[in-house]
């Protein structure tokens, strides 16, 4: 019998043989078990980010819905209706200096700017490339502005989309005319059967993108690119001036 | 008490563990999500295996051909139970391998003559564990690919598998060569399998009990 059938040597070995794999077996449960739970308390930390910021998200919606109803109010009192003041007063005085036509008219202008404001015309019938081209032409007097329009589909984009696409447009606008200092904006658009792509940069001062802005605008960026399921792109430095990369891919879910 | 009557007690110990779980588990079924209806098969097949091995021995005094068949039926369950955890991120494969192993234990029944004790081997039983702590390794190279999510409910249970498979693969890897041993020394190592098993029963009541009281019907 050779010295390795020896009952005891076998005994021995088939015994230190067992410790090692049942070590290795426990280890490898342990540090599966740990590595598992490490992943599902990283997901919980991840989903509470998530939660958080949607809760931030909204908080802005809702405060760029208070903005949106104290510019509006602000626009129908001092505007508005200090014209038609001026008008009840001058009918009721019978003073003839004033133009009461003239303000009337005013009045009407003020009126239909405040309601396309709120609700573009002609929303379904026009295109977003004309749509654009509309609210940069006021631009040009006081900026260089580089439009540069490509179209490769005559694909009708729906009204909600265009609605969303728009107000993103005009609050990069506003940001840009309040905040940015630049001289030049440009605007690309591309449309195509699979998605929208539109960038649009300015040579201003720009910011840090990694310190969270305080003002709502760009969380108001956010939220309406989410509603549109697209993806936004945002890069901003003082030297380059800030770009936006907004790109909404077809069917929307 | 004398030494082979706590013996005797201790070789109850599974029946009265696996008993446990039946019961257990048979109150809670229809609460049962699907792998935990398997636990429950395969703790009933284990207690129905024990009885018939005691009725075995003592009407022939050989029991040796429920090793391999209990080999077979724990194969079908367990693989059964990895299917369902895995859902549909297991391998093409699956089925076939777990086809082709379950016929080779077939084989191992038929060709070994259970009956004869002499010429008995344990390798269909140590083919279905090496199976079975495969699919527990696969299981969790499936989780660390965060291919399948998984609760802690069932990762504890996919640990305790590997753990106990492993035991009880090597325990029964090793009888094979322990021909010439004193039975003392046989008998101290298959002690270890005799504790061994009813913890795993008791583990495995303790899942379908948390599942059947959490699950709704």
């Amino acid at each position: 019998m050779a010295q390795w059938q020896d009952s005891e040597t076998l005994v021995l070995w088939i015994t230190i043989v067992f410790l090692i794999v049942l070590l290795l077996g426990v280890a490898i449960v342990v540090f599966i078990q740990m590595h598992v739970k490490r992943m599902i308390i990283a997901q919980e930390k991840l989903s509470a980010e998530k939660i958080k910021h949607q809760k931030e998200l909204l908080d802005s919606s809702v405060k760029v819905q208070e903005r949106e109803r104290e510019r509006i109010a602000s626009d129908l009192h001092d505007e508005l209706i200090g014209k038609l003041n001026i008008i009840l007063l001058a009918s009721a005085s019978q003073r003839t200096e004033v133009d009461t036509k003239k303000m009337l008219q005013d009045s009407i202008d003020i009126a239909r700017r405040i309601s396309h404001d709120l609700s573009p015309p002609l929303l379904e019938e026009t295109s977003l490339a004309e749509w654009i081209r509309d609210m940069v032409l006021p631009l040009k007097e006081f900026y260089t502005v580089i439009l540069t329009i490509t179209e490769e589909s005559s694909l009708l984009i729906s009204k909600d989309v265009k609605l969303q696409l728009i107000r993103i447009i005009q609050e990069v606008i506003n940001n840009c005319i309040k905040h940015a200092k630049a001289t030049q904006m440009a605007f690309t658009l591309r449309e195509t059967k699979k998605y929208i792509a539109l960038k649009i940069t300015d040579n201003g001062v720009g910011f840090k993108t990694i310190e969270k802005p305080e003002g709502l605008g760009l969380r108001n960026i956010e939220l309406r690119m989410q509603l549109l399921n697209g993806t936004y792109k945002l890069t901003s430095s003082k030297e380059d001036g800030t770009s936006l990369v907004l790109l909404v891919k077809f069917p929307i879910a | 008490m004398e030494i082979n009557v706590w013996l005797e007690l201790l070789l109850l110990l599974p029946t009265v563990t696996s008993f446990i779980g039946v019961i257990i588990g048979g109150i809670f079924f229809n609460k049962l999500n699907d792998y935990c209806k398997y636990i429950y098969f395969y703790l009933v097949a284990a207690f129905i295996t024990d009885l018939a091995s005691r009725y075995l021995d003592i009407i022939i005094n050989n029991n040796l051909i429920l090793v391999s068949a209990f080999g077979f039926i724990e194969l079908l369950i367990f693989s059964m139970i990895y299917y369902k955890l895995l859902s549909k991120t297991h391998h093409w494969s699956f089925k076939p391998v777990i086809a082709v192993l379950l016929l080779l234990i077939i084989v191992d029944i038929i060709f070994v003559k259970p009956l004869d004790i002499q010429s008995f081997n344990s390798y269909g039983r140590v083919l279905d564990g090496l199976t079975i702590i495969l699919l527990s390794l696969y299981f969790y190279w499936k989780v660390l690919k965060k291919d399948v999510i998984v609760k802690v409910e069932i990762l504890r249970f996919n640990g305790v598998v590997l753990l106990f498979f492993l035991v009880n693969t090597l325990l029964f890897l090793t009888t094979n060569f322990l021909v010439n041993t004193p039975y003392n020394v046989v008998f101290s190592i298959l002690l270890i399998n005799i504790i061994a098993t009813p913890i795993f029963y008791i583990f495995l009541t303790f899942q379908l009990w948390l599942n059947g009281k959490i699950q709704k019907p």
